[in-house]
């Protein structure tokens, strides 16, 4: 488990992490997630003692990283590829890893086998593409098999069949009951592999809740409906849903649709029915996780969402499910 | 928020070895043992002590100047270490500057967190290695240059029990050793390859010879014999120069300049980000 609390981090004026506090818990993949310069790295190097915050804490396994002794039997982290010297194969590389825990050479043929790197495994890692360079860092994070994981990025510079890889070996370590927390500024990619989101914008805690809520959280309910008499339709439901948007024109002799929100799809429906309208299409408009960044990230505004003074129409939504993550 | 019924793990991996400081030394072995160019500037540092060395004598057997009263005949085998010194400095530099470049430094403070404890593993292992490959050198070079001195009719060349000649030559290997334990201080220090080249070069190299042509009224040689390379080279002489510290006084100094850029090193080292 890792836990942040209140961590922050300045370089000289410039905030980098901001009073950040989540917690990362055992047996899920929490994802974290932020545009470039949010914070992502900066906070990873915190985690694992490279870094000094500047105010508040982090631990892992409730312990401070730099008080722990010899923890690659805890802790894995990946955090940039090819981190290695350009001359040394990834063989004696993951062997001088090892060997600072008391690990040894069975060990490293094994994570190099987990990797797929054992055919290029005495070759010199400076010959090395970025897709063996993560694969490396994912085996010298799992060189000791610990229950907390940390990986900045892993799938960078990962060709489809090796993103497809990360997921299912990040889904699989999580499933065996880690702790797995994995940054990227992916959002598609996330909305596969996290159970659970961390997200971040200049440094601070935008949103800390499950993928699905903060999907919906995003879409806010809407649903879209599509009839050849749509006027009268979007009359009756105006009458009980909160919002209904304007009539669009169909294309392709489609019939015309809108929008409602704060009515459910079966409601709808039922309406329509009763009234004998027909009715083409009744779907719910899922926000992509993307959609649900984008608009989280927007602008500065909404950095400050957790600010519960300051109503923002993001602020409403997903930190209701926020403060419940916080306090497990 | 979503219940978590997965299990608790619990890992089936277990070391080897118990961890432990042998286990850091280990790991820093393996780091010298598995580079190319670390084995290189190893023969690049023997060659330039032996060739150089027996060149030298070499040239003074053949020249028509009449040799000193006082030769120091045993001392005359390491001049090629003014060479020699750099290069084994500069791998001292690169052992610790290329995990930054790298970036590996990040992976090994993470596998231990105890930065202190990784420096000072990382300097005495490579210490002992270079003290092995340094000490094999000198005597080499001793026995090169002292068969050379020997030829024609006058031999001037001496025995290994002659009176400071072992002192002069395991000297002579630890004087190679404080250089490449200077260069890993500098190196821990300085963080970037460059600065830390240079100045490990304008310590050992460039500062004796600029203060060299200081007027001697300004307490000239009071000062240079100070610098970590003229005090540290009076380990080679047979007897004290006027001026100049005794032969372990002079090392003493060369070990006291190392020291202290290795705890200034070791103190940012643990304040530092890295």
């Amino acid at each position: 488990m890792i836990e942040t609390h209140e961590l922050t981090k300045k370089y000289g004026d410039t905030v980098a992490v901001d009073h950040l506090t989540f917690s990362a818990l055992p047996g899920r993949v929490t994802g974290f997630l932020g545009p470039n310069g949010a914070g992502k790295s900066t906070t990873m190097r915190m985690i694992l003692g490279l870094d000094a915050p500047t105010s508040g804490s982090v631990t892992v396994n409730g312990t401070p990283y730099r008080q722990h002794h010899y923890p690659l039997h805890e802790v894995g982290a990946l955090l940039e590829a090819k981190a290695i010297h350009p001359g040394r194969s990834s063989y004696n590389h993951l062997l001088a890893v090892a060997q600072s825990n008391g690990f040894g050479r069975r060990r490293v043929t094994q994570v190099l086998e987990l990797v797929g790197l054992e055919d290029v495994a005495r070759k010199r890692a400076g010959a090395y593409s970025l897709g063996m360079g993560q694969r490396l860092g994912i085996a010298t994070a799992l060189l000791g098999d610990p229950g907390v994981l940390l990986l900045d990025e892993p799938v960078n510079g990962l060709d489809p069949e090796g993103i497809i890889w990360v997921r299912n070996l990040l889904k699989a370590l999580a499933a065996e009951g880690r702790t797995v927390f994995v940054s990227s500024h992916l959002m598609a990619e996330m909305a596969l592999t996290a159970d659970h989101l961390v997200v971040i914008g200049r440094g601070q805690l935008i949103a800390d809740t499950s993928v699905a809520d903060f999907v919906a959280s995003a879409s806010n309910g809407r649903v879209r409906v599509s009839s050849p008499d749509s006027p009268r339709l979007r009359q009756l439901i105006a009458e009980q849903a909160t919002e209904v948007s304007p009539i669009e024109a169909g294309v392709d002799g489609e019939s015309p649709s809108f929008t409602v929100s704060g009515l459910p799809r079966s409601a709808i429906g039922d309406l329509a029915f009763q009234q004998g309208i027909v009715v083409h299409e009744l779907t719910s408009e899922e926000a992509s996780l993307e959609d649900a960044f984008m608009e989280l990230t927007a602008d500065d505004v909404e950095f400050r969402a957790q600010d519960p003074n300051q109503p923002t129409p993001v602020q409403a939504v997903p930190l209701a499910a926020t403060r419940k993550v916080l306090t497990p | 928020m979503s219940t978590i019924t997965s299990p608790v793990f619990v890992s089936t991996v277990r070391p080897e070895h118990r961890p432990g400081i042998a286990g850091v030394a280990r790991s820093e072995w393996t780091k010298i043992r598995s580079l190319r160019s670390t084995f290189w500037t190893f023969v690049v540092t023997a060659g330039l002590t032996i060739g150089l060395g027996s060149l030298f004598a070499l040239g003074f057997t053949s020249g028509q100047v009449p040799f000193p009263a006082d030769f120091n005949a045993a001392g005359f085998s390491f001049n090629g270490m003014i060479l020699a010194q750099l290069a084994i400095g500069v791998l001292g530099v690169l052992i610790i500057t290329t995990e930054y470049s790298s970036g590996m430094i990040r992976t090994t403070f993470t596998a231990v967190p105890q930065r202190g404890l990784v420096l000072a593993v990382k300097a005495v292992t490579f210490g002992s290695v270079t003290f092995v490959v340094s000490a094999a050198t000198t005597f080499v070079t001793f026995f090169a240059a002292q068969a050379i001195l020997s030829r024609g009719t006058v031999k001037h060349g001496v025995s290994l029990s002659s009176p400071h000649a072992l002192r002069i030559v395991i000297g002579a290997a630890l004087y190679l050793t404080l250089c490449a334990l200077f260069g890993v201080a500098l190196g821990a220090l300085l963080r970037s390859t460059a600065a830390a080249i240079t100045a490990l070069a304008g310590l050992l190299f460039i500062l004796p010879i600029v203060m060299g042509f200081l007027p001697v009224s300004w307490h000239r040689d009071a000062i240079t014999r100070w610098l970590p390379a003229n005090a540290g080279a009076q380990i080679m002489e047979k007897v004290t120069q006027p001026l100049q510290f005794s032969p372990w006084a002079g090392l003493a100094i060369f070990a006291g300049w190392v020291a202290v850029a290795f705890v200034a090193g070791l103190v940012l080292l643990r304040r530092r980000d890295v």
